[in-house]
């Protein structure tokens, strides 16, 4: 499958805890401080007056981070939007390595109560690409099967994938989960190995 | 591979997709550095594809400015316009009318090359941010195979045209003056007598005098449904106003025409749109409006020079054809009305249909008002809200010049099904139309030319008013406050009770964010007055402002006095006594807080100030017609490469026709489209007068377009469509070196050009 335009999101374990206003000033030092490798860091747009929306969005030319709340459940998303090189494996580990390394900074964020907490036994896929990736039970079981011969390999553990939704007009999305929750810096450590 | 051009073919009106494509083969000109900078500008701006904040490579960081080093700086896609950097995309939508398919559509796009969020503009468009140039033509193919377009969304054009939101359905107007914002939206795009702009030009209906839906006293154009009899008979037309504008200075329309008969609409509108193109400035952009022209001229000559075009105007059919239809064109209700019969409120409902919803003049409907925060909403609210559209409305949806979202034609027993609908996706908030229903510009967020944040401060004002509204006092509630992050007025602050737009102060050589405070503003009757700034307030301390204001006029208003009433009783000057205190602003080192922005730590700086593109680039229409010449010869050259030789040698001598089109439309405005007039009219006065001639080649490039018109290839060869490209580049050269060798004759005194205009316009042949 040639998706090129993606998302992946991972969700707060307490979402109650954050005001997401708070992520404005941590991001605008984001961007001071250049701090998500290989991404060109533009703005921060704050949408927290939207509800069921993205909340605060920290812009880059390649790609979107948001403390997104459009499916309800708050949780730090990463919307690539540019092409990048290689396979759709290469292409989602290249999503989902500039995730973790999101997730890792906001974990140990000393503006953010000491650092914000992620539910890491579940992340989300989304095929941001109506065109090369329909919301049909074809597509979703194409992407599954792509994920399931790679997934198990990068995880240590082999995932439950899941529809989220099969509303046509929705995106693609994808939950993966597994029993316990994921090492991160050991499994971003492995991305960045394979990158 | 799949494309969406190849996947939507069927569906997108062949005008629509012709313009699309011809924009994508510009866009992959300008990156070859084959478009000229400024043509591409223009040419991008009247496909709707605008400047965002920072798209020059740099910003402000707080500590320093930084450069944004994106990977490919050129080419530019305008003046310090970075090619990679992402802008805004303008989605004109016509008297604010939309469908479900075309609000699923608006979703999809949101989410896949955007934000997640559609932005309600103050002219009833939708607006996209973060948006990348080369996505704009798949953008543009999706909503063109829903019926809508970007096309002259911004730029030197015909802007979105506006209409009144309750048209058909308010109790007050004097006939649906829908029918005639689409005629007139679908007559002006495109259309050659509205190209020649110096600035845009803006066109609102009204479907009455006394309410402001259609703010018909600050549009370049604005129109007011009347009705007059003669001989016993009820006929249709409207109050035509003229001239009218914000912006930094703001001009009330002034009286055109008391009643200009439904026939006459277009014509005048076009007789306008020559009279602006001919007269109007080009070269000085803060006063190339038509507010400048009418108060220049005069209106009593303004009016004289637009009867005189209008009788010499030829004679279009489209002028009146779209009238015996208006009868017709009429929403259809989902279903027979039905009252609520004690169906149970749920909670919230009765403060959310005190303020959010109107009754329709048809029994048994209403209107019911989505309020946007910040006219902001997101793809899944607006996806939702398609399906909530399609299953209780019959799909009749329209945006507001509040920043709003209208539902036409619920059922009053639907009510409360809508209301829990929509409080289920987060957009059952009350106050649609009172003070916490902010309209704001997008200011510093994504403006260029923003100087403070409108809609931080906009914010912090809904948050704040909002938790006291329902203790509010009734005279206090339904007050109006808009919000310009600069004086251009994109938030229309000139028009609100409370308005507002951000300008700087210097401190000690810091710079401290304020906005100035606008009191005395019309809404109501069509935006009957404009507000004056009474003095600027540091950003942070507007709550205050509002506060102050408000309790005055709570405590000191007398039995029903209005807001401007009670401002003019008042005055300005004790108003502005009461503000004093909160005008001082404390040393940088004693107190900080002042010298950052609502939603925004960094210390507070102008430098990210930009470029404007509100006034686009002045193109010539020879310019762009030589430029679409240009266009012809490089995709001829493309299906020469792609060996489709017949095409090719088409596409090389239609390039030849109009680029003598275009040097012939200088000198005769209305020539027809057929080949034969054209090669007719440029020999007449291009190659016979020898105009056109080469010093050294004489008339041998024009030869090539006589030669190739009169016959065809006998066989579409290699050979053929090569030589035929060639010889249409050349041509294309002349043509240039034609226009340059007239340019210096056409610099004549202003005072001629009126004369000179009107003799060239009047009939084929006529002075040059």
């Amino acid at each position: 499958m040639d998706l090129q335009r993606f998302a992946v999101k991972v969700y707060l374990e307490d979402p109650s805890k954050l005001d997401p206003k708070a992520l404005i000033p941590v991001f605008h030092r984001w961007i001071q401080q250049r701090a998500i490798p290989d991404h060109l860091l533009i703005d921060v747009a704050d949408y927290s007056h939207v509800p069921h929306g993205p909340g605060v969005m920290l812009m880059a030319h390649e790609g979107h981070f948001s403390l997104d709340n459009s499916d309800q459940r708050l949780g730090l998303m990463y919307t690539r939007k540019q092409p990048t090189e290689g396979s759709f494996v290469e292409r989602f580990q290249a999503a989902l390595r500039a995730t973790l390394q999101a997730h890792q900074i906001l974990a140990r964020e000393a503006d953010l109560s000491g650092g914000l907490q992620f539910k890491d036994d579940e992340l989300v896929l989304m095929a941001n690409d109506r065109l090369q990736a329909p919301n049909t039970t074809e597509s979703f079981e194409t992407l599954r099967g792509e994920l399931g011969r790679f997934l198990p390999g990068l995880l240590g553990v082999k995932p439950t994938i899941d529809h989220v939704n099969s509303q046509p007009r929705e995106r693609l999305a994808l939950s993966i989960t597994v029993p316990q929750a994921l090492d991160i810096p050991d499994l971003l450590q492995r991305l960045q190995a394979a990158s | 591979m799949t494309t969406w051009n190849s996947v939507l073919a069927a569906k997108m009106a062949p005008d629509l997709a012709r313009e699309i494509d011809i924009f994508e083969t510009q866009i992959e000109l300008r990156r070859q550095g084959k478009l000229d900078e400024k043509v591409f500008a223009e040419t991008r701006l009247r496909k709707g594809v605008y400047g965002q904040r920072y798209d020059n490579g740099q910003r402000h960081d707080g500590i320093a400015v930084q450069q944004l080093d994106y990977p490919s700086e050129n080419p530019t896609k305008g003046v310090e316009t970075v090619w990679d950097a992402p802008g805004m995309l303008r989605i004109k939508i016509p008297f604010g009318g939309l469908n479900p398919d075309q609000m699923d559509v608006l979703a999809d796009l949101a989410e896949e090359y955007s934000d997640d969020i559609c932005h309600v503009t103050t002219r009833q468009d939708i607006q996209l941010h973060f948006v990348h140039l080369d996505d704009t033509p798949s953008l543009m193919r999706r909503l063109a195979a829903v019926g809508v377009t970007t096309h002259e969304a911004c730029g030197n054009a015909v802007r979105n045209v506006t209409a009144c939101p309750l048209s058909g359905a308010c109790h007050d107007e004097v006939f649906d003056v829908t029918p005639y914002a689409r005629a007139a939206a679908k007559y002006m795009l495109g259309h050659p007598d509205f190209q020649d702009f110096g600035r845009k030009f803006k066109i609102s209906f009204s479907g009455c005098a006394s309410h402001p839906c259609g703010l018909a006293t600050i549009h370049d154009m604005g129109l007011i449904a009347a009705l007059r009899t003669e001989n016993g008979k009820e006929r249709r037309g409207f109050t035509l106003y003229v001239g009218g504008g914000l912006g930094a200075v703001p001009y009330q329309a002034k009286l055109f025409e008391e009643f200009l008969p439904v026939e006459e609409l277009l014509p005048t509108a076009q007789a306008i749109g020559r009279v602006f193109g001919r007269l109007g400035e080009k070269k000085n952009r803060a006063r190339a409006r038509v507010k400048f022209l009418v108060d220049r001229l005069g209106l009593e000559e303004f009016r004289r020079l637009v009867r005189e075009e209008r009788k010499i105007l030829p004679e279009d059919p489209r002028w009146t054809s779209y009238i015996d239809g208006v009868s017709s064109d009429k929403e259809t209700p989902p279903t027979a009305p039905a009252s609520r019969n004690g169906v149970p409120a749920p909670e919230g409902f009765d403060l959310w249909q005190t303020t959010n919803v109107y009754r329709q003049k048809q029994s048994g409907y209403v209107i019911a008002t989505v309020a946007l925060p910040l006219g902001d909403l997101s793809a899944y609210q607006l996806r939702n809200l398609a399906g909530i559209a399609r299953r209780l409305v019959g799909g009749h949806v329209r945006t507001t010049v509040e920043q709003n979202i209208v539902l036409r034609w619920v059922r009053v027993v639907d009510l409360p099904e809508l209301y829990t609908s929509l409080q289920a996706v987060g957009l059952a908030q009350p106050g649609a139309g009172t003070i916490v229903d902010i309209t704001t510009c997008p200011g510093t967020d994504t403006c260029k030319l923003g100087i403070a944040s409108s809609r931080g401060l906009a914010e912090e004002l809904r948050t704040d008013l909002a938790t006291q509204f329902v203790q509010l006092d009734e005279a206090v509630k339904n007050l109006r406050i808009k919000v310009s992050g600069c004086f251009n007025s994109c938030g229309q602050h000139h028009v609100a009770d409370i308005g507002f737009y951000g300008v700087s102060r210097t401190i000690d050589r810091h710079k401290v964010p304020h906005f100035q405070v606008i009191l005395g503003g019309q809404w109501t009757e069509n935006a009957g007055s404009y507000g004056q700034a009474i003095g600027a307030v540091p950003s942070k301390r507007i709550p205050d402002v509002v506060r102050r204001i408000t309790d005055r006029y709570i405590r000191q208003r007398q039995g029903e006095e209005k807001f401007q009433d009670f401002i003019q009783r008042i005055g300005k000057k004790v108003l502005r006594e009461d503000l004093e205190d909160l005008m001082v602003v404390p040393s940088h080192e004693k107190d900080a807080t002042l010298y950052s922005d609502w939603g925004d730590p960094r210390e507070f700086t102008m430098s990210d100030i930009g470029t404007g593109e509100c006034a686009g680039e002045v193109v010539t229409p020879l310019q762009f017609g030589l430029t679409a010449a240009e266009r012809e010869v490089f995709e001829a050259q493309i299906q020469l490469d792609e060996g489709d030789f017949p095409k090719a040698w088409h596409l090389g001598r239609g390039a030849m026709l109009q680029a003598a089109k275009t040097l012939v439309r200088e000198q005769y405005r209305d020539v027809p489209d057929e080949p034969e007039a054209i090669v007719s009219e440029f020999k007449k006065r291009f190659y016979d007068t020898k105009i056109f001639y080469d010093k050294y080649a004489g008339g041998k490039f024009g030869n090539y377009l006589f030669r190739h018109y009169e016959q065809e290839a006998e066989d579409f060869t290699n050979d053929t469509a090569r030589k035929i490209i060639e010889e249409a580049q050349l041509f294309i050269e002349a043509s240039h070196a034609c226009y340059a060798r007239l340019e210096p004759e056409q610099v004549v005194p202003m005072a001629q050009l009126s004369r000179l205009s009107r003799s060239r316009s009047r009939k084929p042949g006529g002075a040059q």
